[in-house]
């Protein structure tokens, strides 16, 4: 049935379906990159969101911490109206810090950090940048699979013909990110 | 042994276990056949009689579905405003871990265990019992956690499920083909098949059930191993999960009450009582073996 003649159309038969598995490979893992960035910034706008209720929930006690306040408020409106990547970033790493600070500050104040609302938003927070971190890991293992992937052969030579690029990884560029909190207590 | 070596090796032995259980069945069937019909079945006849047997097992069990497991451990939906970070814990890991959350159950007992359940990433279940909630700190509890997401996103659930199907088809060809050897008796004066061949079939056929038993669990400890390794690489914090399981030692060692008498949920469970050396019917390898690789990692 099957002659000699069928060699070539065989191993072409091969080529094309290798190609449609490789192909198919490195479009799924580019795909769940972008998704797992999209992942990151839902977490961000959550705590984004969290934020009016915090201050709410702050204004009555710290009413002597108004700079603390006015550096998560303005923050915020940084994120709404930062265009582009690098703004939203710097932006993001600047209410990561304020919200640190904030928190550090409410430390010496029982009364507020007794009441529920508190504590929920607290939670809340304190979990929603757990997520954040999350959704950056998972960001960060999916890039660290795809990159590994277009250097290896055979998906080497597919990434390099149709510019499968090796993507960044997350990192923390702010430097108000990194740096521990200080609180001065005037 | 790194983290990703760790993970790479308990799928190939997952692998392999599978592959020999996989032969085992498809011998017995073989050899049942041989049996039933005194002589070589052929191929067709074969083919058709292993897939159905397993086909059917597989539908009838896949669509009894996790809600027959929650319901025989007592589990009831968790209250996320009283406990919001076993909720956003859970939540927080099934994003690291690129799953939808799965739904958060409580079971109400003060002994310390946690099971996941769920054919498919999409609609799972995790369930903890108040025990484990209450007396795990932060790092601990999202040790455990991570291990139970770790079963429903490496689909071991399934998998086990698969096996106990297996098992359940071997048994019951066994079964089957010893019981009709009854009314062959005596005399074998047309039979087609080789005498010798049918002894070995029968050896076969009594010993299938204990060694398809044997390797289940063995694929059971594989995958705690493996789940222990991926929530590892979830939590980037082998520690939490080892103090988990430390604790949970010694809170069993100090008072010994089973959580659950169902023995098919055993496997679901993250830790099993009394099983302090490696037994070759235990579900779950030695706590001191899991903790000691969690600590190299």
């Amino acid at each position: 049935m099957f002659g000699i003649e069928w060699i070539i159309p065989g191993i072409i038969a091969v080529i094309i379906l290798a190609f449609i598995v490789i192909w198919n490979t490195l479009v799924t893992l580019r795909a769940r990159i972008d998704n797992a960035w999209a992942q990151i910034d839902v977490q961000l706008k959550r705590r984004t969101d969290l934020i009016p209720n915090l201050v709410e929930t702050v204004k009555g006690y710290m009413k002597h911490e108004k700079t603390v306040l006015e550096n998560v408020t303005k923050a915020r409106s940084a994120i709404m109206s930062a265009k582009g990547p690098k703004e939203s970033a710097k932006a993001e790493a600047s209410l990561a810090g304020a919200l640190k600070t904030l928190f550090a500050v409410a430390e010496s104040y029982p009364n507020l950090k007794a009441t529920e609302n508190f504590q929920m938003l607290q939670e809340e927070l304190s979990g929603t940048e757990s997520k954040i971190a999350y959704a950056r890991q998972l960001y960060n293992d999916t890039v660290l699979e795809f990159n590994t992937k277009i250097q290896m052969i055979p998906w080497s030579m597919i990434a390099g013909m149709f510019q499968f690029t090796a993507r960044e990884y997350f990192k923390t560029e702010s430097a108000a990110e990194r740096a521990p909190v200080k609180v001065k207590f005037d | 042994m790194t983290l990703y070596d760790e993970i790479g090796r308990n799928n190939r032995t997952t692998i392999f276990l599978f592959i020999s259980y996989a032969i085992l069945y498809t011998l017995v069937v073989y050899f049942a056949l041989y049996i039933l019909l005194e002589s070589d079945p052929g191929i067709p006849v074969f083919t058709i009689i292993t897939v159905v047997f397993l086909g059917l097992f597989y539908l009838i069990a896949f669509s009894q579905g996790a809600n027959i497991v929650l319901a025989l451990a007592g589990a009831k939906p968790l209250d996320k405003k009283k406990y919001p970070y076993v909720y956003n814990t859970v939540e927080g890991l099934s994003i690291a871990a690129g799953i939808p959350m799965p739904e958060v159950y409580m079971i109400n007992s003060p002994v310390l265990n946690a099971f996941a359940t769920g054919m498919n990433p999409k609609k799972s279940y995790i369930a903890l019992t108040t025990g484990i909630i209450e007396k795990m700190n932060r790092t601990e509890l999202e040790g455990v956690i991570a291990h139970e997401m770790s079963h429903i996103k490496n689909y071991d659930i399934r998998l086990m499920l698969v096996g106990a199907v297996l098992a359940m088809a071997i048994a019951l060809i066994a079964d089957i083909t010893l019981r009709s050897m009854r009314f062959k008796g005596g005399g074998r004066g047309e039979s087609k098949g080789s005498g010798a061949l049918i002894l070995v079939g029968i050896a076969f056929v009594v010993l299938a059930p204990i060694a398809s038993m044997l390797v289940r669990m063995a694929i059971s400890r594989n995958r705690e191993y493996a789940a222990d390794a991926s929530a590892a690489m979830l939590t980037r914090y082998p520690t939490g999960l080892a103090n988990a399981l430390n604790k949970i030692k010694q809170e069993y060692e100090k008072n010994p009450g089973e959580l659950s008498t169902n023995d098919a949920l055993k496997p679901l469970f993250i830790f099993e009582p009394g099983k302090a050396v490696l037994n070759l019917l235990s579900t779950h390898p030695p706590v001191d073996e899991r903790i000691a690789r969690l600590k190299k990692m």
